[in-house]
């Protein structure tokens, strides 16, 4: 019977190890995740007319409002950079983050049904928020990209300069997803016994954006306090995006070696919260 | 000699009762500071306190041992701890303490149509349903028609579930479930719903799945009858402890004359 000892394929224990995170598992339910990634992007718009449009409409619209509210009646200058284009390219990738951070902070709230009835690794759900969130990015992004060319080859083009740095474009939306993900599961881990937050994140976005160069552009914020909006990892994706496609905002590397330094240490935190939280939540919520 | 597959040692499960926190951040965090680093007890500064804690013991010192291709049934009144046990060893709670150990898959049926999406057909929930419950995505498309059959409810696959009555509803997840392949099957009342043709025809497959394929099965009801009829060994909870253990037909005996009435 000695030989049988070791082949238990699991182990139920009161205790886990801080770092036991089960990769190989998670990686067995990839065609989950690819599943809840295509139920999040057809659900959404069953039974509505316009379907995927609504993908459109919706920046559209917040552009629209922005060139009106901030550009027109506050008249917040957009630097050299066209209005629609300025406006587009912050709610673009403003959206994006704001979006994965909420659903995935709305993690175990949303699921406390499922989760309480059936085992997957938790990390499942987040993780396809975070993709489909960046298909709908990406879709939202062919619309920037449209615009974007229609203003580069416009005849009189004399304010849209892209440069080399628009090739780091891929690391931008790898450090926005860590730090939606990141943000996100670390909330969704604190909102199971503090309810609390719920109603921060909600308005705490909304605050958040106004601190981030979105709706108006670094440059107009007094040099003193520039390197206080900087510590936002967010500000410095969206700055060096502009710039990239641009040539307008701000780049540094070291800024951006900050950003990601940044997103990995909160990451491998947050990762390990959930953990710990996803194995006795259904007591807690 | 049937190898053990399922090996359940002293495990308990305590949960606190009343709130499970005092609801304000503040406090909390002054509780475990003081519990934690000042090495005094909380409530002994505070001698007025609205919501003492106290302990409920759910579990008590379970040691089972379930061998392959065995049914063993659990049954017992309602706070007996069979849900909690189920819970923990499908993985969705963990015990205060013991330990389980576990050869091969294990799918659980706590539920019927854990995950189901109403906006989604029966189609695409069937697919859904099945990533759920840990199968591949290939297996289930191998598996499909056969699911489809089991369920009868063909004509109406590619129906958003929302439309379903019911009763197909829950053969339709019934289906995908019977269809699983987990080396360990356990099963949660869930055929409380469904008509009498729908539930012998669940009895029947879950016969067919440990008696021909080997598969081992935990079976939870209400239903004394198809504890008889399915399981070979039975044990009975009572407060968190195992009251009996023994065949099937003697201990829902026992349960019936003693403690049912």
């Amino acid at each position: 019977m000695n030989d049988e000892q070791e082949k238990w394929d699991m182990e139920i224990v009161s205790t886990t190890g801080l770092f036991e995170i089960n990769w190989r598992e998670l990686w067995h339910y990839r065609d989950l995740i690819i599943l809840f990634v295509r139920r999040d992007l057809t659900a959404t718009y069953k039974q509505t007319i316009l379907g995927p449009l609504w993908f459109f409409i919706q920046p559209i619209l917040t552009t629209a409002m922005y060139i009106i509210v901030f550009g027109k009646i506050a008249n917040i200058s957009t630097g050299n950079l066209p209005k629609i284009l300025f406006y587009l390219a912050g709610i673009t990738i403003w959206n994006y983050f704001q979006e994965s951070l909420i659903k995935t902070s709305e993690t175990f709230i949303t699921n406390q049904n499922l989760f309480g009835k059936v085992y997957f690794p938790r990390l499942a759900v987040p993780i396809s928020l975070v993709i489909s969130g960046l298909i709908k990015f990406f879709i939202q992004f062919a619309l920037f990209l449209l615009i974007w060319l229609y203003f580069l080859f416009q005849k009189d083009n004399i304010s849209i300069h892209p440069n080399g740095t628009i090739l780091l474009f891929p690391l931008y939306m790898l450090v926005m997803s860590g730090l939606g993900f990141g943000y996100g599961i670390l909330i969704s881990s604190l909102t199971t016994k503090y309810r609390d937050l719920r109603f921060l994140i909600q308005f705490g976005i909304q605050l958040l954006m106004y601190a981030t160069p979105v709706v108006y552009p670094l440059q107009i914020v007094s040099e003193k306090y520039q390197w206080l909006l900087l510590l936002n990892p967010v500000a410095i994706i969206i700055e060096a995006f502009k710039y990239g496609f641009t040539g307008h905002g701000y780049f540094s590397y070291s800024a951006l070696g900050y950003a990601v330094l940044f997103t990995l240490i909160h990451l491998f935190i947050s990762i390990l919260i959930f953990n710990r939280v996803e194995k006795t939540f259904v007591d807690t919520v | 000699m049937s190898r053990t597959v399922i090996q359940i040692e002293a495990i308990s499960k305590v949960y606190k009762t009343g709130k499970t926190s005092t609801g304000s951040l503040s406090r909390d965090l002054t509780e475990w500071w003081i519990s934690s680093f000042q090495k005094r007890d909380a409530f002994e500064i505070k001698p007025v306190r609205h919501n003492p804690v106290k302990y409920f013991k759910a579990l008590q010192d379970i040691s089972v041992e379930v061998k392959q291709g065995e049914v063993l049934g659990i049954i017992g009144g309602n706070g007996a701890g069979k849900s909690t046990l189920l819970k923990i060893l499908s993985r969705i709670t963990k015990p205060t303490s013991g330990r389980i150990r576990i050869k091969g898959r294990i799918a659980s049926l706590l539920e019927v149509g854990t995950g189901f999406h109403p906006d989604l057909t029966g189609r695409e929930n069937i697919f859904l349903n099945g990533a759920i419950l840990g199968m591949r995505k290939e297996e289930i498309r191998n598996k499909l028609d056969e699911i489809i059959a089991f369920s009868a409810v063909e004509k109406f696959i590619d129906t958003p579930v929302k439309r379903y009555s019911s009763g197909m509803y829950v053969r339709l997840a019934f289906a995908v479930a019977a269809h699983l392949e987990p080396e360990i099957l356990i099963i949660d009342e869930v055929l409380a719903v469904g008509d009498v043709a729908f539930q012998n025809k669940c009895l029947g497959k879950m016969k067919e799945v440990s008696h021909n394929q080997g598969r081992t099965v935990i079976f939870v009801s209400h239903s004394m009858e198809s504890v008889k009829a399915l399981c070979s060994r039975t044990i009975l909870l009572q407060n968190g402890q195992i009251n009996l253990e023994g065949s099937s037909e003697q201990v829902v005996d026992f349960y019936l004359n003693n403690l049912a009435k």
